[in-house]
C-alpha cells in the first residue's frame, strides 16, 4: 500500500520502488507508442475502408478540431491532477492504469493496418505526428472512457464530467473522420477489460 | 438418470418458462440479426489490410477444425450446459444471443474485405446458413466459446473453453480467414459483452447464483 502524507514529492520519495517502475512504464508507453505510430504510417493500408457511420456523417472540421487537440490535453492533466490533490494514495494506480493502456494500444495499433479515411481531417498536433495511421483503437475515446472507469470509484462529479467527455471525443473523432467507428466503439471494450486487469493486478498486489 | 434429468428439466421448466420463452425469442431474433448483417458484409467487402501476423505465416488449410472443430466445441458447450448444467442454460443463450447482436452491430459498422489468400471453407449443408464473407470485426469463432470460459468460470471446464478460444484464434489467423486485430479484440468484446450481460440479468432478476 502506499504511504500516503505530505506533498507529492514526499508520496514519491516514500515510495522509491512503486515510484521508478511507474516510470519506467510511463517511459516505456510513450516511447512505444510513438514507434509504433511511426511504424503505422510506413505500413500504411492498401485502401480506406467504407464506414457506415462515416458515409453519413461528416467531415466536420470546427469545433471539433479544437476539440481533438485540446480534449487530450486537458484530460490527461484532469486525469494526473486528481489523484494529485485528491486520491494520493491512488496516483501510482492511476499512473500504471495510463501506462497499460498506451502499451496495449501501442500493440493494437500495429496489427493490422487499414489506411485512414479518404476525407479525415487531421487537426496538426505538436509530439505526435499530425497525420498517423493508428486506428484501432481510438486514443481519444480509450482514455476518456478510462477516465471515467477510474473517476467512478472516487467521485461523482469527475465521473459525470468524464462520461460527457468520452461522448465528446465519441463525437469528435467521427466527425473529424479520424478513426473508423469500429476504432471507436471496440476502444470501450478494450479499455474496459484494462481496467479490470489492471484493477485485478493491483489487488494481487495489494494483498502481497 | 433419464427419468431424473427429464424431472429437474420439467421443474426448471415450470419455474422459468416466461424466461425460456424470452430468451428463445431473443436467441431467434438474434441469430436473424446476424444472418443479415452476415449476408449484408457478404456483398460489401470494401478494404485489405496489410497485417503484421498475416504477413509472416502463410495460410494453411485447416478445413477440418474451422468447420467441424469449432461446430463441435459450439455444441459441446450446449450440450455441457443442457445435461450437467440445466440452471445455467438461460444464461449462456443469453450471452449467445448478446454476443451476437454485438457481433452483427460491429461487422455493419466498417467494411473490410476477407484476406484474399485465405482458404475457402465449406460448411456442411445443414449450416451453410453460417457462412459469410467479409464478416471480420470481431472474431466469432474465438468470440463464442468464451462465453463457456465466462459462464463456468468457478469449474474446471472453462480451461476447456478458453483452450478452445485460443485453438480458434490460431486457426482463423492461421487460415487468413480473419486478421490479427478481429482475434485480439475478440476476447476484449467478448468479455466486455458477458459483464454487460450479467449487469442486464442482474436488473431482469435472472441471476440468483453469486457471481
Amino acid at each position: 500500500m502506499v504511504k500516503k502524507r505530505g506533498s507529492i514529492f514526499s508520496t514519491l520519495k516514500n515510495n522509491p520502488l512503486l515510484t521508478l517502475i511507474s516510470l519506467i512504464l510511463l517511459a516505456l508507453a510513450i516511447f512505444i507508442s510513438k514507434i509504433s505510430i511511426k511504424k503505422t504510417l510506413s505500413i500504411q493500408g492498401i485502401e480506406p475502408a467504407r464506414d457506415l457511420i462515416l458515409t453519413n456523417f461528416g467531415p466536420y472540421n470546427f469545433p471539433f478540431n479544437y476539440l481533438y487537440l485540446w480534449g487530450p490535453v486537458i484530460l490527461i492533466f484532469t486525469y494526473f491532477l486528481y489523484p494529485v490533490f485528491c486520491k494520493r494514495e491512488k496516483i501510482f494506480y492511476y499512473l500504471n492504469m495510463f501506462s497499460f493502456l498506451y502499451l496495449t494500444r501501442a500493440f493494437s495499433i500495429l496489427l493490422t493496418n487499414l489506411k485512414n479515411p479518404s476525407d479525415a481531417i487531421f487537426p496538426k498536433m505538436i509530439y505526435f505526428p499530425s497525420e498517423s495511421n493508428d486506428l484501432l483503437f481510438s486514443g481519444h475515446v480509450g482514455l476518456a472512457f478510462l477516465s471515467y472507469l477510474m473517476f467512478k470509484e472516487d467521485s461523482k462529479i469527475m465521473k459525470t464530467i468524464a462520461l460527457i467527455a468520452t461522448f465528446l471525443m465519441v463525437i469528435t473523432v467521427l466527425a473529424l473522420h479520424v478513426h473508423y467507428s469500429i476504432d471507436v466503439f471496440a476502444a470501450f471494450f478494450i479499455v474496459y477489460g484494462i481496467y479490470k486487469i489492471g484493477g485485478a493486478i493491483k489487488i494481487y498486489y495489494d494483498k502481497k | 438418470m433419464i427419468k431424473s434429468f427429464i424431472k429437474r428439466w420439467k421443474l426448471i421448466i415450470k419455474e422459468d418458462y416466461r424466461k425460456f420463452i424470452f430468451m428463445l425469442v431473443l436467441l431467434v431474433i438474434a441469430a436473424r440479426i446476424n444472418t443479415l448483417a452476415g449476408r449484408y458484409t457478404s456483398s460489401s467487402g470494401w478494404a485489405l489490410a496489410p497485417d503484421i501476423i498475416l504477413d509472416i505465416i502463410p495460410a494453411i488449410n485447416l478445413e477440418f477444425i474451422f468447420v467441424y472443430v469449432w461446430l463441435g466445441i459450439i455444441f459441446f458447450l450446449f450440450l455441457y450446459t443442457v445435461l450437467i448444467k440445466p440452471k445455467k442454460t438461460l444464461e449462456v443463450l443469453f450471452h449467445w444471443s448478446l454476443l451476437l447482436i454485438v457481433r452483427a452491430t460491429f461487422i455493419i459498422l466498417t467494411h473490410l474485405k476477407t484476406p484474399i489468400e485465405a482458404a475457402p471453407m465449406v460448411f456442411p449443408t445443414l449450416f451453410k446458413g453460417l457462412r459469410f464473407t467479409n464478416d471480420l470485426f470481431f472474431s466469432g469463432h474465438t468470440a463464442l466459446p468464451l462465453v463457456g470460459f465466462f459462464v463456468f468460470r468457478e469449474s474446471k471446464i472453462r480451461y476447456f473453453f478458453l483452450a478452445s478460444s485460443l485453438l480458434m484464434g490460431f486457426t482463423v489467423l492461421a487460415t487468413h480467414q480473419h486478421y490479427s486485430i478481429d482475434v485480439f479484440a475478440a476476447f476484449f468484446i467478448a468479455y466486455g459483452t458477458f459483464k454487460l450481460g450479467q449487469h442486464i440479468m442482474k436488473k431482469l432478476g435472472w441471476l440468483k447464483q453469486k457471481h
